[in-house]
């Protein structure tokens, strides 16, 4: 019967070989009662009943533990589950179990069913007796373990396509491992187990049917009266026609030990071939498969090992592709880092020049700055004389304001004087120019006396003359007056100029003091701040000192690195030169699809 | 003889016709400027008899006597007839004028030329 592809059927199929073992067994155990004629003519009919009816019953429980044993398995394949992991994970377990499970029921089956015929045949066969009921027991004790034997190589090879047929439905090999992981090593158990059947039950069958066609032959020849009877008799003992069905029984055990042979071969011939195709390089997804004991913890082991592989060329693979790419990128940036590095050190050097230069300009600097905070003492020194003149000024101005103010006072009083002067020469002029008016009137009539009056003419043109000059005299001190009082006037004016002038400049000494103060004051600061610079100074160039050194500690630290590099260069170099040869080892192997994702 | 100035003329007075010589301001005067068209002014005044006075600027006394001389009668004439003829003074002409006449003909220009 042709495996089915899916799950459909699968169950019916896999147990089906139970019924086939137990029929087979039947029909061994109906043969050897006829050719060994243990049972009588008369009592066949009652013995082929029991045996149909025992072979019914036993196929029919069988159908039920089949059921009932891949419960799961037979669900899914009718469709009335969905096969989701879960369902698979329980009907692989199912299958897993079935076979161990099988060997078992068909074992009970025939130590049951054998011991019910014994019991129910010898009260039914009227030439029955117990002995008859023993020999049937014995017939289902030998035949039971070579039956149940059979059954489980049969159903175990099955058994193995079923846990395939699941496996593809979802499961990957390393879930089915998990599932069914490998606890029970029994390999050994089995093959003594194996043996002993093989060995046990041809031997009991054989030593049955020895045993009962000597009796018989004995008993024949005990029973013939003549000589050709008892001669007949030895002659039919000695055909050995009994013996053909131990022959059968031996024949059923070389081909249970062929199937056990095939069975324990068939998963180790598939690792096998697995190995060896991954030798070769070709190392494809792994695959379910099927084994018991020893075996399959040889093949879980494998299949993880497989998976553990492919994940692990593949992740050489791509660590490999990594480690070029990284190994190309790490040779350019070690050619920029050296490049880079002879930069640096160049760099490294001009600034180690310019750092001992600075250091020189700061040397410089202190020394200007000293002499920069000596002149800001004497700038201090000279904006403090400068404010002791600037005071002395000020006094100054004060003292010429006052006496401006004194001299404004003393013309004003000038100026009054004055004209209290032209009032008195005005008078005089008056009193001059009334004489001469007076001398007028006299010498005119003096002249109107004629001779007589001549000399009182003369007299009174002398006044006249006088008064004249009186005039005269007034007029001209008048003139002086005015030309006094012109002066004074400019005095007070200029007196006046002069006052606002003094206070102007009396604003601006008091302006020039403030801003000798300012500038004094700004002078201490400044001398402060020199003395300060001064001090950062020196400390500037104790720091520009101790930054040349640490320059030249870095230069030759650089110089070291630039060597590093140039060696980590090549290192790199080499270790491309490695990638190289782990990408063309690991692509010898030839990874499947699934394992690439 | 009075030999006066009014502004840069000379005029002459007899000294008999003036009563006395007062300075201006102390009666009501004209000025012998008038008869020269110019301004009024004057230092001194000659008040004659009558009580007439003329305004002039300077003014001496010449005690010596000299001849007159005659005046043109176009002269006299213009001069409302207070040109009595001229001296010679100091080697210079000096035209002799009345002074009552000489103030009745300054005031007749100053209603001339108040007119």
């Amino acid at each position: 019967m042709k495996a089915p592809e899916g799950l459909r059927g699968m169950a019916r199929w896999t147990a089906l070989p139970a019924s086939l073992g137990s029929g087979v067994g039947m029909a061994l155990a109906l043969l050897h009662a006829w050719l060994t004629g243990a049972v009588e003519a008369t009592d066949w009919d009652v013995l082929l009943f029991l045996v149909s009816l025992a072979l019914v019953g036993s196929l029919w429980l069988i159908h039920l533990f089949g059921l009932r044993a891949l419960r799961t398995l037979a669900a899914l394949g009718e469709g009335r589950l969905t096969p989701t992991p879960e369902y698979l994970r329980a009907a692989l377990l199912q299958a897993r179990v079935f076979p161990e499970r099988c060997f078992t029921f068909i074992l009970q089956n025939w130590g049951v069913g054998g011991v019910c015929m014994a019991l129910l045949f010898v009260p039914l066969a009227d030439k029955a007796d117990w002995k008859l009921g023993l020999r049937i027991v014995l017939t289902g004790v030998s035949l039971g373990p070579l039956s149940a034997l059979l059954v489980y190589l049969l159903v175990a090879r099955r058994a193995r396509r079923a846990v395939e047929v699941i496996a593809a439905q979802g499961l990957t090999p390393l879930e089915v491992v998990a599932v069914a992981p490998p606890r029970r090593m029994h390999i050994r158990r089995r093959m003594v187990l194996f043996t002993a059947i093989a060995v046990l039950c041809p031997s009991l069958f054989i030593l049955d049917a020895s045993v009962s066609r000597t009796l018989r032959g004995v008993d024949d020849i005990s029973k013939a009266s003549t000589p050709e009877h008892k001669q007949a008799a030895a002659d039919e003992a000695s055909q050995g026609g009994g013996l053909a069905v131990a022959g059968l029984v031996t024949l059923l055990v070389m081909l249970t030990a062929y199937l056990g042979g095939t069975v324990i071969a068939e998963p180790l011939r598939s690792i096998t071939e697995d190995a060896t195709r991954i030798a070769q390089g070709d190392l494809r997804p792994p695959r379910v498969i099927a084994a018991e004991d020893e075996v399959w913890a040889t093949s879980a082991a494998f299949a993880q090992m497989q998976a553990q592989l492919g994940q692990a060329l593949v992740q050489l693979r791509r660590a490999g592709l990594q480690i070029s790419t990284t190994t190309e990128q790490l040779l350019a940036t070690s050619g920029e880092q050296e490049s880079g590095a002879d930069e640096q050190a160049s760099s490294l050097n001009v600034t180690s020049a310019t750092t001992e230069e600075l250091a020189r300009s700061a040397q410089q600097i202190a020394g200007n700055a000293e002499s920069v905070s000596a002149i800001a003492e004497t700038t201090f020194a000279a904006a403090q004389t400068g404010q002791r003149g600037a005071a002395a000024f000020l006094g100054a101005m004060q003292r010429m304001k006052e006496d401006n103010q004194a001299i404004a006072d003393a013309v004003v009083r000038l100026n009054k004087r004055v004209q209290q002067i032209g009032k008195v020469v005005e008078f005089i002029n008056e009193i001059a120019d009334k004489s001469d008016l007076l001398a007028l009137n006299a010498e005119l009539e003096g002249t109107k006396a004629g001779e007589v009056g001549r000399g009182f003419s003369l007299v009174a043109a002398e006044m006249r003359r006088l008064a004249e000059n009186v005039i005269r005299s007034t007029k001209a001190i008048e003139q002086l007056i005015e030309e006094i009082r012109d002066a004074t006037h400019a005095a007070v004016m200029a007196t006046e100029a002069g006052l606002k002038t003094t206070e102007a400049g009396t604003v601006l000494a008091a302006q020039v003091d403030e801003s000798l103060s300012l500038i004094l004051e700004l002078a201490r600061q400044t001398s402060h701040a020199v003395r300060s610079i001064s001090l950062a100074t020196q400390q500037q160039q104790t720091g520009t000192d101790q930054l040349a050194a640490a320059m030249g500690d870095i230069l030759r630290v650089t110089e070291q690195n630039s060597a590093a590099t140039k060696q980590m260069a090549a290192a790199n170099a080499d270790l491309a030169s490695l990638a190289k040869d782990l990408k063309r080892v690991v692509e010898r192997f030839h990874v499947g699809a699934g394992e690439e994702a | 003889m009075l030999l006066c100035h009014a502004g840069p003329h000379r005029l002459a007075f007899r000294a008999h016709e003036v009563a006395s010589i007062t300075s201006p301001g102390e009666r009501a005067v004209v000025s012998a400027r008038r008869a020269f068209h110019a301004a009024d002014g004057a230092s001194r005044v000659l008040v004659s008899a009558a009580g007439g006075a003329v305004g002039v600027d300077a003014l001496e006394i010449e005690a010596e006597s000299h001849p007159v001389l005659p005046a043109p009668p176009a002269a006299v004439r213009a001069s409302g007839g207070s040109l009595q003829g001229f001296v010679l003074v100091q080697g210079q002409l000096w035209p002799l004028v009345g002074l009552v006449d000489f103030e009745r003909f300054l005031r007749g220009l100053g209603g001339e030329e108040a007119a």
